[in-house]
């Protein structure tokens, strides 16, 4: 634990998977320097593989008796090439047939969006946007052989240092996550940064000041003023993804409702379109008493009452959603 | 980039071959100071943090939005290093109306966030060329400003020398509709005479059901009205899609207690976040509505007052021909514009105040209670209101009765409507999808009805979609009212499908006797109507095109059929400019490219219907290679015009009661050279809007926008500065008449035609769509979030987030039913034509729907084959009508649409198709 830790909550009920917060922080950080394969942030449809591929099923964290565990290292495929195209020849020197990818493509950071499980008109999908966790017990920090990750005292951002940094990978597999990337070409590890340099200055993350659904608040967990304690601690509404991996997450997500399933004959179900248990595979057992806060709460501002949860969900002032004080 | 290796992957992976790891690190490789613990302690080495803080120092050097066809215009702040854009952030700095209603920051979506990287692709044209190869080739000559105007103005002279004024598309198109870049084409057009095709209808955006029933479409709120209401019912509107910067109002709105329903036929990003999703069938719509209608009746739903101040349901209607009563029919000499009501209380029938032909200009109906019901006598003529018509139409569409056509379960249906009555502010929010179809005008007419009988309407909702005119009256001013001339205009859907033949692919497409069942006429009907409309001039058209110089108009890719392209290029044949950013589609065909400047390079200023602001772009960044403004590029275009048509010797051209001026064209212009730059025309702009008047202009510059004031513009708006802006105020508050002929809310059209298509009151019809045709399967083309239309489509930021290849959505009862998978190539089709794409599967569509995401540019698609070449269109023959009351051709309000999801295809794997 560092002496304060900054934090981020995600409403899954406003994301609209636009990733105008993927392509902020593609433009801040990685559309250059070998980061191009990389997304610090990126959007995932769930369920589904998401990115990288089969990232769930990859491995690291800690178990239960905190022991460190490695994992996989994602193939260049399961974050998907970037690849390039022929505008030169397709359109200006009249030398290809037309525009097409300099690789076929066949995965992506992307590539199952918009598709999810279940059979229509029942089927279901959401968006899990993610980025690095800054975990208050970092596993890519625990299984850096260098030393080289630490967490900033004073804000709990975790950083690998790019001086000290070898390029070993064990982070990567460690994190379960997969928020670490190799950058092969300066042969060291790279990972979201929590966009310090604008945090200095008291700006948010890019990807947070640029979220267009205005999903993201960020903050500080001690800070019982501001919107994480009352998203996370006070309403219990904001949880971390897979908690169970054992490293202590500081990005938490307000979990998805949906509307309601049909019959065979088409009339209303009246039970959830995404199944509990599959929310509570992601978010733990905090699920359903999260979504009936969300209701209870939703119902007072239908009755025309105040509800002080409401009223930080949505945001009246997009400036209010972040504290940085 | 180079590709990781996979050994390298794995040799580290040895290394790491230890599966559990102490987290005590007493076996780190530390070789400079001890580094004890690393989480609970301070860092020592953290001088390496200035690499990222480096990475992230910019300049802040102006201020833009983005002109496209999306109405977002969103105000970002333009980061630059060493005068190159590194990015750009959206402002965020709109102010907050009120405290109970959210702001607008930070309107923005991932495409404008990417602009920084897209404005310097190579796919920028960065220089005048001139076409070296075959047509479409992509071979191009770069040369000069100086030769390329001049080869353009002696072929614009030796047109008008050929063939006079009118031979010439002078098309401003949706992709500049910035007030600065439409008002430089459209000033053009009017100094030339040249035709403008209706650009709202082109792309099939007019939403003819709405100006039907309130004598305009552009009359909306902005989208923080959502936000108040207690009722959202959205329709052909995937907002998670395609209003990214203003979704957050739908789904706060949610949590401030709103109830969200959406329809759509596919579960889509917008319907995953609805209190109930209506699950359609493609293009049942009117249906839903109509049985929405019929609950509100049979359960006595209906504000009576609403519906009889502000709508017509309460002129009389003669039982003998179905006709409005006229005072023509009662007294000689009368006119044909005043109607008559049935007062309750004197037991006679009076004039109604109101209509466009009565005295009394106001909807206030004074001591009179104009009756509903009943059946009344009027001298010898037998008359009831049109309630009773509007009724029993409606009749007919009980929630059972229409349930196999929607595929919606009857106690859902009345469950809805019941919550929209009672709701205090119920909105119907359309998107333009609903438009492209055809049946889109008895969709929205029915919608209307919902909130007129239901009294929803100004501040208590009503229906929205998703267009005004916010300060264009100083677009409109430089474009034409400044000149005293005008363009050409035409009728946008109708003159493309006029011009493009498209009638060839619609009578191969479908079958006459499932059309006309369907839709009440067939192919031929239908042409005989557009014949009639275009020859009596209701419609106007213009034939004898010999030329284009088109701005913002990528019609090759939009354009339905196969043939399109051809024929256009036909009547192109003497002279093709595109005035473009970037190579298009249609760019490739052209003769000349001419460069425009982008949107961080050139001055302009945008406003929107979304919002209050008007945003200035400040030219943070000097045009790339030689691109100039639209405003500039005709300031030079019309210098070589004027300079040839002196030089030999052409002064006016007579057109009709104008003149076109070649030789002072240049002088016109530019206000005898009062204008000359961009950032003028930008000031002027800006200065002469009445919504901006006393902003001073250098401030705004400074602020990167304005705000709309307190100004009568729309004109039924009554802006007020803490209150989202609701239509239909001063008709609802002040009682002034609607723009229709009777002055209410029309729900009777008496007209010849919509008594033959019986369609005189709102009722429903389907659709054409693939049972109209051969083929099995709905081709749906909705909006894409991933492009503004074709801009932005082919980026590869973009297209790095999707599968890197244009792709269609099928379900996985379809894919295994034709054996593809998943990822696979597979080939769509039908007797007008195919093309190749990758199969996308997903329980998310229907197991009878192909969807395809619309706007690839056909050069991304195999052997450039688009997506349209598969897709037959149709005219609706409700919107031909140009002679009754204001249902007459109205640029941007009234001519038929372009019809884009009216066709049906086949699909099958093309694994087998060779790559080429």
């Amino acid at each position: 634990m560092s002496n304060r830790q900054l934090a981020m909550v995600m409403d899954l009920n406003k994301c609209i998977g636009c990733h105008t917060c993927t392509s902020a922080c593609k433009t801040q950080w990685t559309n250059r320097n070998g980061r191009e394969y990389m997304y610090w942030n990126n959007v995932e449809t769930k369920p589904g593989a998401g990115y990288p591929r089969d990232y769930e099923a990859s491995g690291g964290g800690f178990d239960e008796n905190g022991q460190l565990k490695m994992g996989k290292l994602p193939s260049a495929e399961d974050y998907g090439e970037p690849w390039e195209y022929n505008y030169e020849e397709a359109l200006m020197t009249g030398t290809d047939p037309w525009l097409r990818p300099n690789v076929k493509p066949t995965w992506g950071a992307n590539w199952d969006e918009d598709e999810g499980e279940g059979d229509y008109p029942n089927s279901y999908h959401f968006y899990l946007p993610r980025i690095c966790n800054h975990c208050s017990n970092p596993a890519c920090l625990a299984a850096c052989s260098r030393n080289a990750i630490y967490k900033r005292q004073e804000d709990g951002i975790v950083l690998i240092d790019q001086e000290r940094c070898r390029g070993y990978r064990y982070c990567v597999t460690a994190c379960p996550y997969k928020k670490v990337y190799f950058n092969e070409k300066v042969s060291k590890s790279e990972k979201c940064i929590f966009c310090y340099p604008r945090i200095e200055k008291g700006l948010p993350t890019a990807c947070a000041q640029q979220c267009v659904g205005r999903i993201r608040w960020v903050g500080y967990r001690d800070d019982r003023e501001g919107p994480i304690y009352t998203l996370v601690d006070k309403y219990k509404v904001a949880l971390p993804l897979h908690a169970e991996w054992g490293t202590d997450p500081n990005v938490f997500y307000v979990p998805p409702t949906a509307p309601d399933a049909f019959r065979a004959d088409g009339s209303p179900a009246d039970e959830d379109r995404i199944p509990l248990s599959y929310l509570e595979s992601l978010f733990g057992d905090g699920v359903r008493a999260a979504l009936d806060t969300l209701e209870a709460e939703r119902s007072k501002k239908r009755a025309g009452k105040g509800s002080e949860l409401m009223d930080t969900l949505i945001a009246y002032k997009h400036s209010d959603m972040f504290k940085l004080g | 980039m180079k590709k990781l290796d996979r050994r390298d992957f794995l040799k580290s992976s040895s290394i790491a071959g230890i599966s559990v790891l102490s987290v005590d690190k007493a076996w780190s490789l530390t070789t400079l100071e001890p580094i004890q613990d690393t989480l609970k302690t301070d860092y020592p080495y953290r001088g390496w943090e200035d690499i990222y803080r480096r990475e992230y120092e910019h300049d802040v050097v102006g201020f833009s939005a983005h002109c496209v066809n999306c109405h977002g215009n969103c105000a970002f702040k333009i980061l630059a290093r060493d005068g190159i854009v590194v990015r750009e952030e959206q402002l965020a700095q709109y102010p907050q109306i009120a405290p109970d209603i959210p702001d607008t920051n930070p309107r923005g979506c991932q495409k404008g966030a990417i602009h920084s990287q897209a404005m310097y692709d190579p796919d920028r044209i960065r220089y005048p060329m001139k076409r070296a190869g075959e047509r479409g080739e992509g071979k191009w000559q770069r040369i000069s400003w100086d030769q390329v105007t001049e080869e353009i103005a002696d072929k614009i002279i030796d047109l008008y020398e050929a063939h006079g004024p009118g031979c010439l598309a002078t098309h401003t198109g949706t992709g500049t509709v910035s007030n600065g870049k439409l008002a430089a084409g459209l000033r053009f057009a009017s100094l030339l005479g040249g035709i403008q095709e209706d650009s709202l209808t082109d792309v099939g955006d007019g939403q003819s059901g709405q100006y039907l029933a309130y004598g305009d479409n552009m009359q909306n709120a902005t989208s923080d009205a959502w936000f108040g209401a207690d009722y959202l019912l959205l329709s052909y509107l995937n907002v998670s899609v395609t209003r990214i910067p203003d979704a957050h109002y739908v789904w706060e709105a949610k949590y401030n207690g709103a109830r969200v329903v959406a329809t759509s036929p596919d579960y889509n990003p917008t319907a995953i976040h609805t209190d109930r999703w209506l699950n359609i069938q493609p293009g049942a719509d009117p249906f839903l509505y109509m049985a929405m209608v019929h609950t509100i009746l049979e359960e006595n739903l209906v504000d009576e007052g609403f519906v009889r101040e502000q709508t017509d349901l309460t002129l009389l209607v003669r039982d003998d021909n179905g006709k409005l009563l006229r005072e023509a029919d009662l007294e000689a000499g009368g006119k044909d514009d005043v109607f008559y009501l049935w007062d309750e209380k004197s037991g006679r029938a009076v004039k109604a105040p109101g209509s466009t032909g009565s005295e009394a200009k106001t909807l206030d109906l004074g001591a009179i209670t104009p009756a509903l019901k009943g059946n009344f006598k009027v001298g010898d003529i037998t008359v009831q209101p049109a309630y009773m018509h509007m009724r029993a139409e409606a009749m007919k569409f009980s929630p059972e009765a229409t349930r196999e056509k929607t595929g919606i379960h009857p106690d859902i249906v009345r469950d809805e409507a019941r919550r929209f009555a009672a709701a205090k502010k119920a909105v119907i929010a359309a998107g333009f999808a609903s438009a492209k179809m055809l049946n889109g005008i008895y969709t929205q007419w029915a919608q209307i009805l919902m909130c007129a009988l239901t009294g929803h309407s100004g501040e208590s909702g009503g229906y929205w979609s998703p267009f005004s005119m916010w300060g264009f009256e100083s677009v409109f001013y430089l474009g034409f009212m400044q000149l005293g001339k005008t363009p050409r205009m035409e009728a946008g859907g109708l003159g493309e499908f006029v011009h493009g033949k498209k009638i060839i692919e619609a009578r191969a497409f479908y079958n006459n006797d499932k059309l006309k069942a369907r839709t009440g006429f067939d192919v031929e009907e239908m042409q005989h109507m557009i014949e009639e409309a275009v020859e009596t001039g209701q419609m106007p058209v213009y034939e004898g095109l010999k030329g284009a110089i088109l701005q913002g108009d990528n019609k090759f890719a939009r354009n339905k059929g196969p043939h399109y392209r051809e024929r256009m290029l036909e009547h192109f044949s003497e002279l093709f400019v595109n005035i473009n950013v970037r190579m298009d589609s249609t760019a490739m065909y052209a003769a000349y490219v001419l460069p425009a400047a982008g949107h961080y390079e050139g001055w302009d200023f945008r406003t929107t219907p979304m919002h209050r602001f008007g945003n200035l772009f400040t030219a943070p960044v000097k045009p790339i290679g030689e691109a100039k403004p639209e405003w500039e590029l005709y300031v030079l275009l019309t210098k070589k015009i004027q300079e040839r048509a002196i030089a030999r010797g052409i002064t006016a051209y007579q057109d009709g009661p104008v003149t076109r001026d070649l030789h002072t064209i240049h002088d016109d212009y530019t206000m005898g050279g009062k204008m000359m730059t961009a950032q003028q025309q930008v000031r002027f702009l800006v200065e002469n809007s009445p919504q901006f008047q006393g902003q001073p202009f250098d401030e705004a510059v400074n602020k990167g926008f304005v705000t709309i004031g307190e100004s009568p513009s729309p004109p039924s708006a009554k802006v007020t500065p803490d209150k989202p802006v609701q239509a239909w105020r001063q008709q609802l508050e002040d009682k002034v008449p609607y723009p229709t002929l009777s002055g209410r809310i029309t729900f009777y059209c008496d007209h010849d035609w919509y008594q033959q298509l019986g369609s005189t009151v709102p009722t429903a019809r389907d659709n054409a769509g693939p049972a109209s045709s051969n083929y099995p399967y709905t081709f749906y083309t909705p909006h894409t979030r991933w492009g503004i239309h074709t801009t932005w489509r082919s980026n590869k930021y973009m297209m790095r987030l999707q599968r890197g290849e244009p792709n269609v959505y099928i379900s996985p009862v379809m894919a295994a039913a034709k054996g593809i998978e998943d990822g696979s190539q597979v080939r769509v089709f039908n007797n007008l034509g195919e093309f190749y794409a990758q199969a996308k599967v997903a329980p998310t569509v229907r197991d009878n729907q192909v969807m395809m995401e619309h706007a690839w540019e056909p050069y991304q698609m195999r052997e450039q084959k688009g997506l349209n070449h598969v897709v037959a269109t149709l005219i609706q023959p409700l919107e031909l009508v140009g002679n009754w009351g204001h249902l007459k051709f109205d640029m941007y309000k009234w001519n038929p649409n372009q019809l884009s999801n009216e066709s049906g295809v086949d699909i099958e794997s093309a694994e087998r198709v060779q790559e080429a």
